[in-house]
């Protein structure tokens, strides 16, 4: 019993080394220093100043939510400088580092803002690209050029995270809660969208009422009750019987940590 | 008896130590599989958009047939490449190609305000970031796995189950850089 105990416990120490020294290695190889990781999870890390405390707030609200609803974790950091690094490699460094989104479905989504620097990245993790494309993400980065080029970044930033937070939800066929959608809507088009709305009900109204009618009309001439409407339309989700029904996050990732995701260097850069 | 009870105990330790010796090596070489195919398949994705690019472009480029025809060419023989050297070369010289004609269409504003144009240079340009990145990782399966083969107690094993240390996916220079699209 005694030799196997110290057999085992040298090929531990072997192992153990080895491992060390291939970490050590990969720390020294690694691309750039990144923030560290906060010791616990916060989806707005805000070293730049750039970003109101009740903005902060609005994010982490939101933040939670989404993570609570589908274990998606969509995270801002704001760094004053890249320090010489290009803006890809620091986000998916720091992605990977802080391990944002879900381990299993890598539902992680950085945006990445460089004050100094003039860039802004959104980093998107492997589970989340069908929702959040580069096409996508490079369309949320137009958006936010205007304001930031003002110097009015954090109304900006909020938007930009509600807009790629409903994504998320999208992305799950999860009920987009009304704090998100209020703000993923520009506010300058508040007006417009009130229009739309207004016109979109007339056009419901109309295809209720014909549906209607040809219901009536297939009832008389086949005799049969005619049971499910067609197309129910929902709020801000697909419309059809899938909508509501989500795939809740394996392990629960609200416990305060991030999930462990990984992203595949997928998104897009910009800069104002 | 006690002596050959211990025997046994040790042979058995032995053993499991040859098994978890020859997984740990294994595992190592399949991870770097694993992210070759991780390689090949943000590489084919890029292949894949180039042709929307290429009918985009023809109608506003007009007099750039060259340019767009060295795209197209460097694309097949991308298609068709099999090892990795030949991958990594044809890979640098489609990256090439891309970047010229890329700064080239800087010189037609019309192209540049389509928007089908805009979005396909950013898919084009994420999916260039996900073939640096997964080259980084794949050099990084192969590191590991090198280190794994070379160094006590996997040198036994390479030899055994035919392992040879891996080349690293060497880029050229020229690939390194992703190419910007300004806007």
């Amino acid at each position: 019993m005694d030799k196997r105990s110290v057999l085992d416990r040298r090929c531990y120490v072997v192992g153990i080394f080895w491992l060390l020294l291939i970490a050590l290695a990969s720390v020294v190889l690694a691309a750039p220093a990144v923030l560290p990781k906060p010791s616990s999870l916060a989806y707005s890390v805000d070293t730049a100043g750039m970003i109101t405390a009740e903005d902060a707030a609005k994010i982490a609200e939101m933040g939670r939510g989404l993570d609570a609803a589908t274990g998606a974790q969509v995270v801002v950091v704001t760094i004053p400088s890249l320090d010489g690094a290009s803006i890809e490699e620091y986000a998916t460094t720091l992605f990977r580092n802080w391990g944002i989104g879900n381990a299993e479905q890598n539902n992680g989504v950085l945006l990445l803002i460089a004050k100094e620097d003039r860039k802004f990245r959104i980093e998107v993790g492997y589970g989340l690209e069908g929702a959040i494309t580069d096409g996508y993400a490079g369309s949320v980065l137009d958006g936010m050029k205007a304001d930031f080029k003002s110097e009015n970044y954090s109304e900006a930033i909020v938007t930009a995270y509600a807009k790629l937070t409903q994504k998320a939800y999208e992305e799950y066929g999860a009920e987009i809660p009304e704090n998100v959608k209020d703000v993923a809507e520009e506010p300058f088009w508040g007006v417009l969208l009130g229009a739309a709305i207004f016109f979109g009900l007339i056009a419901l109204l109309v295809y209720a009422v014909w549906g209607t009618l040809k219901g009536i009309l297939h009832v008389l001439s086949s005799g049969r009750l005619f049971q499910d409407s067609v197309g129910s339309a929902g709020g801000g989700s697909s419309g059809d019987d899938e909508s509501g029904r989500y795939r809740s996050g394996g392990s629960g990732g609200s416990g305060g940590s991030f999930g462990g995701g990984r992203s595949g260097g997928g998104g897009a850069s910009d800069g104002w | 008896m006690k002596g050959g009870t211990i025997l046994v105990g040790l042979f058995l330790i032995f053993c499991l130590f040859l098994g978890y010796q020859y997984n740990a090596v294994k595992s190592a070489r399949l991870n770097v599989d694993a992210a070759y195919g991780q390689v090949e398949n943000q590489m084919q994705r890029r292949a894949d958009l180039i042709p929307n690019l290429v009918n985009t472009v023809k109608g506003y480029m007009k007099h750039e047939e060259a340019q767009i025809k060295a795209v197209t060419d460097a694309r097949a023989r991308l298609m068709n490449a099999g090892s990795p050297e030949e991958l990594g070369a044809a890979d640098a010289e489609l990256t090439g190609a891309l970047g010229k004609l890329i700064a080239i269409s800087e010189n037609y504003p019309d192209l540049k305000a389509n928007t089908q144009f805009t979005e396909l240079m950013r898919e084009i340009s994420g999916t260039e970031n996900r073939i640096a990145v997964a080259r980084m990782d794949y050099n990084e399966a192969i590191r590991f796995y090198n280190i794994k083969i070379q160094t006590f107690p996997g040198t036994f094993f390479a030899d055994m189950m035919g392992m040879r240390p891996l080349p690293q996916f060497r880029a050229e220079e020229k690939a390194k850089e992703v190419p910007q699209v300004a806007f």
